[in-house]
């Protein structure tokens, strides 16, 4: 489930369930419910089960993200049983600009991927040349960078209109045995 | 994606949880060989042992009654020797080389199947100071005086509460431990010494592993180059070890009074009587494996909490608690619950009962069978959350601090009624599939322990119904798990956490399959023990020695140094005055 959505933009969400008795659940009926419990989904279980796990059906499902800004909390809900599930995203406003993250590693000056970007509840990942793209309002931002075994990378940017930051990152040295002598 | 699970009632049926049946390591033939015995042999045999020790004080806690008793007309001595080391570890082969060196006769005994205790595992690191041949050789300019300063430092909650007079010997005998060591076999790494401790000059070496043959090293560590290289010296000097004798009772000439005379062991369910005639050393490696006696500092240490070392050795508090039997004193208990030093680490290596951070145990070593796992090793603390015994949150998961262990020491939920108020209870890190591949994990056997440490289902209410574990006093709800799941996944959406203020909120867990990885914290340092003056002699309730009785290492008290540096030159010291003794 990706967050944030944009505001009366078209979304995505997988949706798996799983019988405890061990049913088979292809074919029945998933709903998603808003805030207000109107249905804004339906969509039917799948006959393969999601890879690495013992049982799941699952299913996508496409719905119109909320007219209303802000924290959002919808219901998938099994039809044929009494299975629940609350789960969150966020409603943003359309875009206005498109900032680039450009992320070398420091010390060999080389793109790297696989980075987190966050600005603010805007995320992004980079690719393989290092790069990547949040497209986001103007306003004030905090910028976090982080990759895996990398020393985080934190700033407060300005956002006014498309630009592109450059971030060098810092591998994190870690002690071989930093406690047990 | 998300993961609903459908309710059937009555239908769901639980695999009972079943403890793991553990086979006895067996001893390898090469750690059970002959010595050179400069001991005296066997002088008599006791067949009334067991009237004799019922008529001696005694004080029982936990599996065994360990009893201190009082010398009569009749005892009858199996063994003697001048020096009698309980314990083959780092404190008790120094202090056995030390004995021997000073030409007493030397008899080692040790409760487990080998040499070692828990200084084994070690990562044989050994920051001695004070002007080391290893420090002139990088021309690094220290002082016993330095060391002295370094290790008192006010500032520091692990130095505040120590004897100084003990930190002051200890300073002083730095330089002829070390070379001590070199002298009987100890290599170090030829690097420059570091920084260590909050210390203000280079002093940190790094032993090197004994060798290849896990049968020797028991998990491959550092450590191994120190106690091996010294068993060997040991040995080849004449002092006899003693290996599964448990020592049972210090024997005096009266309960409270007079000269300590001997040790009883349990070997093969037999008593041992070891006489020594100028001293006993306890080195038997403190005692936080012991619950009630770790319980007196802390009591929030209940049964759940597992012990780094462990299941190679226990610190059972064995010599502490005869000690006592007989009269000896305490010293310096509040550093046992310093809140500064490492007396409680968090976990690192997850699903696994025994995850101590610098401990990995690997599948080949002979003690895998009783590790059960090696345990998921946890690059970023990011990927997953920490839940309680209830399956909520309950702090911040990447806080490294004592506030994070005192949080996971708390009450987490529990309101006492069960009579089991005082630990915190397990903790569980619940992750996702996402989690697995960004750590690159293989989360099965045997990096896991699925018999009670490790859980995985394809939903989260599916997987708090599986967690059960013999410190899990009650099922987690799977309403709760999902509601922490949940409110922790909209706190990644707004970037920020309203709870515990975790600093960088990354990764939803939403991705199935979904795991619960054993994460409770793991206890180490016993850092308060017996009370001993600057010879390492044991000191009574009333401040007076107790003539023949000496202590070292983890058992020993007065200085909260963690590891093999403190332990070294207790040990060293301890066999010198007690060969020294009239």
């Amino acid at each position: 489930m990706p967050s944030p959505l944009v505001i009366g933009r078209s979304a995505k969400a997988k949706v798996g369930a799983k019988c405890s008795a061990g049913c088979d659940l292809t074919g029945h009926e998933i709903e998603l419910l808003d805030g207000t419990g109107r249905v804004i989904a339906r969509g039917r279980l799948g006959g393969e089960v999601l890879s690495g796990t013992s049982g799941l059906h699952w299913t996508e499902m496409e719905f119109v993200a909320p007219s209303a800004v802000g924290a959002h909390t919808c219901t998938a809900t099994l039809v044929h049983g009494e299975a629940r599930l609350e789960f969150t995203f966020i409603i943003v406003p359309p875009p206005e600009c498109s900032v680039t993250i450009q992320i070398l590693e420091q010390r060999t000056n080389t793109p790297l991927p696989d980075v987190d970007v966050r600005f603010g509840i805007y995320r992004a990942s980079s690719n393989e040349h290092g790069r990547a793209n949040v497209e986001l309002p103007r306003g004030n931002y905090t910028v976090n960078v982080w990759k895996m075994g990398y020393q985080l990378f934190s700033t407060d940017i300005i956002v006014t209109g498309n630009q592109t930051v450059d971030v060098a990152l810092v591998k994190e040295l870690e002690p071989a045995q930093p406690y047990w002598m | 994606m998300v993961a609903l699970r459908k309710l059937h009632g009555g239908c769901q049926s639980h695999k009972m949880f079943t403890r793991r049946t553990h086979l006895d390591v067996n001893c390898s033939p090469s750690l059970l060989r002959g010595s050179k015995n400069m001991a005296d042999k066997k002088q008599h045999f006791n067949p009334s042992r067991r009237r004799f020790i019922k008529e001696g004080a005694a004080i029982g806690v936990g599996s065994t009654a360990l009893a201190g008793v009082a010398a009569q007309a009749q005892t009858r001595w199996d063994r003697t020797a001048d020096v009698v080391i309980v314990g083959a570890g780092a404190s008790g082969l120094p202090a056995a080389i030390m004995a021997r060196d000073k030409g007493a006769t030397v008899i080692v005994l040790d409760a487990n199947h080998d040499i070692g205790g828990h200084a084994m595992l070690s990562g044989g690191r050994v920051p001695l100071g004070g002007g080391t041949s290893m420090q002139k050789k990088y021309g690094i300019a220290d002082s016993a005086d330095q060391v002295y300063l370094d290790h008192t430092n006010h500032k520091n909650s692990e130095f505040r509460y120590c004897d100084r007079d003990l930190v002051r010997m200890w300073a002083d005998e730095n330089v002829p431990t070390f070379e001590f060591l070199i002298q009987n076999g100890v290599k170090f790494n030829d690097e420059k010494p570091d920084f260590v401790n909050g210390g203000t000059v280079p002093r940190l070496c790094v032993a090197q592993v004994f060798s290849p043959n896990l049968n020797e090293t028991i998990n491959g560590r550092p450590g191994s180059g120190i106690v091996r290289p010294l068993e060997k010296s040991a040995r080849a000097k004449g002092v006899e070890i003693l290996l599964r004798h448990r020592m049972t009772a210090i024997i005096r000439e009266n309960p409270s009074s007079g000269r300590v005379l001997g040790v009883t062991a349990k070997f093969e369910n037999k008593d041992v009587n070891i006489r020594a005639r100028k001293g006993v050393i306890i080195a038997t490696g403190g005692h936080t494996s012991n619950v009630a006696f770790r319980r007196m500092f802390d009591p929030r240490l209940t049964d759940e909490y597992q012990v780094a070392g462990e299941p190679w050795t226990k610190q059972n508090a064995d010599g502490e608690m005869l000690a006592m039997a007989i009269g000896a004193s305490l010293w310096a208990t509040s550093n046992q619950s310093n809140d500064g030093g490492r007396a409680v680490t968090k976990t690192r290596h997850i699903g696994v009962r025994y995850g101590y951070e610098n401990l990995r145990w690997d599948p080949q070593s002979p003690m895998f069978e009783k590790a059960g796992g090696s345990g998921l090793t946890v690059r970023s603390f990011q990927d997953l959350i920490l839940v309680n015994q209830m399956g909520q949150r309950f702090w911040n998961e990447m806080d490294n601090s004592y506030a994070f262990l005192s949080a996971c020491l708390g009450t987490n939920g529990n309101l006492g009624r069960n009579g089991k108020s005082n630990g915190g209870g397990p903790v569980w890190a619940i992750f996702d599939a996402d989690a697995v591949t960004r750590e690159q994990w293989d989360p099965q056997p045997p990096n896991v322990d699925v018999n009670g440490w490790f859980f995985s289902a394809d939903t989260i209410a599916e997987l708090a119904g599986k967690i059960k574990n013999p410190y899990q006093l009650r099922p987690i709800s799977a309403d709760v798990l999902q509601q922490s799941v949940n409110k922790y996944n909209s706190f990644v959406d707004e970037g920020k956490d309203r709870d515990f203020a975790r600093p960088m909120l990354m990764y939803k867990i939403q991705k199935p399959p979904f795991y619960a990885a054993w994460s409770t914290p793991i206890l180490h340092d016993t850092l308060a023990g017996l009370k001993i003056n600057t010879k390492c002699q044991v000191i009574d309730r009333n401040d007076q020695a107790i003539p023949g009785l000496y202590a070292c290492g983890e058992s020993a008290g007065g200085f909260a140094l963690h590891g093999l540096p403190r332990v070294l030159v207790f040990g060293r010291v301890a066999g010198r005055e007690a060969a020294g003794a009239s």
